[in-house]
């Protein structure tokens, strides 16, 4: 009976495997320094479960509710949210514009950017003076940038129409023209965002060996066929990563937009609805967090969908 | 014929060629800004002429002194880089953090971590700025730092960066220090940091600009005008005196400034950092 006793143990003290488990466990932990690694990941994997994680989680699950500032408790209504972004003319309107300026902005800015970099590889030492020149507007925050076309786009002292008055073509009203804003949106960002490109695509071209082009001179290939069957296809995952980058950049748009139609002591202007406006609009004007969440999702699906037809491009390349 | 030119001379007229090319872009990426120059420095009267001047009669700074001592704008300055000093510690620190463990540790589930962090790299803010607006909201953040610089505290791609350098150090020399009795922290803080000075300080630059030009978080933010960011600043004086041109173009000049500098000191680096931020996905 004793002998039965002692071996009842208090259930705060581990047994024999246990407490043998848990030695290894130590042992495991000392050789790994999984201490050091809980100090340092243990913080910064914290933040981003708080900052980023949690947040994205929370968003699609509002965006099935009606959460919003006035209704305390949110309620699950499903796809509501969704349904009603399909009846809903601004959704719609912003969600055109968003399309339009990023397709305009993807093809233009590249086409050009690309240009510039081929051309930039045939010159060798003043290239990095045009590179820097480039890059100025990279540089550049979007409001300052904005303000500062904006004053360029004015009707009356505006450079824009003083120079088009000049070669005695029509002046524009532009950003007082419902129409025209769009266009003074895509310029502003093409001239943003033009020496990003630029610059990727000339890091791309540098990493190019100097040899293919050497071997095609011998084999008597001009320039127009060099850039065809050699600059191209070895610059082509890096076109397409620079198309991903834009595309995703454009339709996230929304300090031009917003700055430059934004309405102005003396200056009425139009505004060019863009999703993340509708996004800001209805989240922090009218406080539907639901619906501001649902419409959030849209851009979140559309950059998925994105990247998943990069990664099919990528695929079907290899194979 | 053909054969017997020297190489490198044959495409002279090309060269030109590129050359105006290149120049024709310059104009258009550098007249804006010659153009926002200019007018800062104009009288208020030479503004609003027509047909308008470009290289100003009489240079004044007025412009200058109206918008730094009319407007709070050198609060908003002080404000811009206290928010982007800070923003940028914390990339750094917890990107080391991060990166180097990630690089040079093994534990449970590590891969499956790094995935998620690099996976919220890919959902742009504007996603989900709705959710982190309630948190900030709970935490009753508004109107302070901490709040305007919550959602940048951490960069996924930091981490990414970091730990793409880290793994090219040598095991040998961590287990050397490690021998010597150095204790985990001693190495990083003196062995890894020293090492990945040069990806820290592209890092750092890079994320320096990005929180001195985020601009919709602020705006949803900030209420008082004593915590408005530069970017703000200029926003608002520029939709409130619309017409009042030429403080709002020395406002404009003020806040690319900064960039513009540490672009044209560390050129170099910037462009790597923003470059390399390519891999942001």
């Amino acid at each position: 009976m004793p002998e039965a006793l002692f071996r009842l143990r208090p259930f705060f003290l581990p047994s024999e495997q246990s407490r043998a488990t848990m030695n290894k466990f130590i042992r495991y932990a000392r050789k790994n320094h999984l201490l050091f690694v809980l100090c340092t990941l243990g913080p910064v994997f914290a933040l981003f479960a708080f900052i980023r994680i949690i947040p994205i989680i929370r968003t699609a699950y509002y965006s099935f509710t009606n959460y919003s500032l006035i209704i305390p408790k949110p309620v699950f209504v499903g796809l509501a949210n969704y349904a009603k972004m399909l009846q809903d003319p601004s959704f719609k309107l912003a969600f055109t514009n968003t399309i339009t300026i990023t397709f305009a902005c993807v093809i233009i800015t590249l086409s050009f950017a690309l240009l510039f970099a081929v051309i930039l590889r045939r010159i060798e030492h003043p290239s990095t003076i045009y590179e820097m020149i480039y890059f100025i507007p990279v540089v550049t925050p979007w409001v300052p940038a904005t303000v500062i076309w904006r004053w360029l786009y004015d009707p009356m002292f505006g450079m824009i129409n003083q120079v088009l008055s000049l070669f005695r073509l029509p002046t524009q009203s532009w950003l007082q023209n419902p129409d025209q804003v769009i266009y003074a949106i895509i310029l502003v960002s093409i001239w943003k965002t033009l020496g990003y490109y630029m610059i990727i695509f000339a890091v791309g071209l540098r990493n190019i060996p100097e040899i293919y082009y050497d071997a095609a001179r011998i084999d008597g290939a001009n320039r127009g066929k060099q850039f065809r069957f050699i600059t191209l296809p070895l610059l082509k995952p890096i076109v397409l990563f620079g198309v991903i980058m834009a595309i995703i950049q454009f339709f996230n748009i929304f300090t031009v937009s917003y700055v430059i139609s934004s309405d102005a002591q003396g200056s009425p202007s139009y505004e060019c609805k863009v999703l993340v406006w509708e996004i800001y609009r209805n989240g922090f004007h009218y406080y539907k967090m639901g619906y501001a969440s649902a419409e959030a999702m849209v851009l979140l699906a559309f950059i998925l969908v994105v990247i998943l037809i990069q990664f099919k491009v990528v695929r079907y390349d290899i194979e | 014929m053909i054969s017997s030119r020297a190489p490198g001379k044959p495409f002279d007229l090309s060269i030109l060629l590129i050359h105006a090319v290149l120049i024709l872009g310059s104009l258009f990426i550098l007249f804006p800004f010659l153009w926002i120059l200019f007018t800062s420095l104009k009288s208020g009267e030479e503004i609003l002429r027509l047909p308008p001047t470009i290289i100003p009669e009489n240079f004044t700074l007025a412009n200058f002194v109206a918008v730094l001592t009319i407007q709070q704008f050198p609060r908003f300055i002080l404000n811009s880089f206290i928010i982007s000093s800070l923003s940028m510690l914390s990339v750094l620190l917890t990107s080391v953090l991060g990166g180097y463990t990630f690089a040079k540790f093994n534990f449970p589930l590590k891969n499956a971590l790094f995935v998620l962090i690099l996976a919220t790299a890919i959902v742009p803010f504007e996603v989900y700025m709705v959710s982190v607006y309630l948190t900030v909201s709970r935490l009753k953040l508004f109107d302070s730092y901490l709040g305007i610089i919550f959602p940048i505290l951490i960069m996924s791609f930091g981490v990414f960066f970091i730990r793409q350098y880290a793994l090219s150090i040598p095991n040998q020399l961590l287990d050397a220090a490690r021998i010597d009795g150095a204790s985990e922290f001693w190495i990083l803080a003196r062995v890894v940091v020293p090492l990945c000075v040069t990806p820290l300080l592209a890092l750092g630059i890079f994320a320096f600009s990005e929180a001195w030009a985020f601009f919709i978080w602020p705006l949803i933010i900030i209420n008082t005008k004593s915590m408005f960011t530069v970017e703000l600043g200029l926003m608002t004086f520029h939709k409130k005196f619309y017409m009042d041109h030429g403080p709002i173009a020395a406002g404009a000049i003020i806040s690319i400034l900064p960039m513009l500098i540490v672009f044209l000191i560390l050129r170099k680096r910037f462009i790597q950092g923003v470059t390399l931020s390519g891999m942001k996905m």
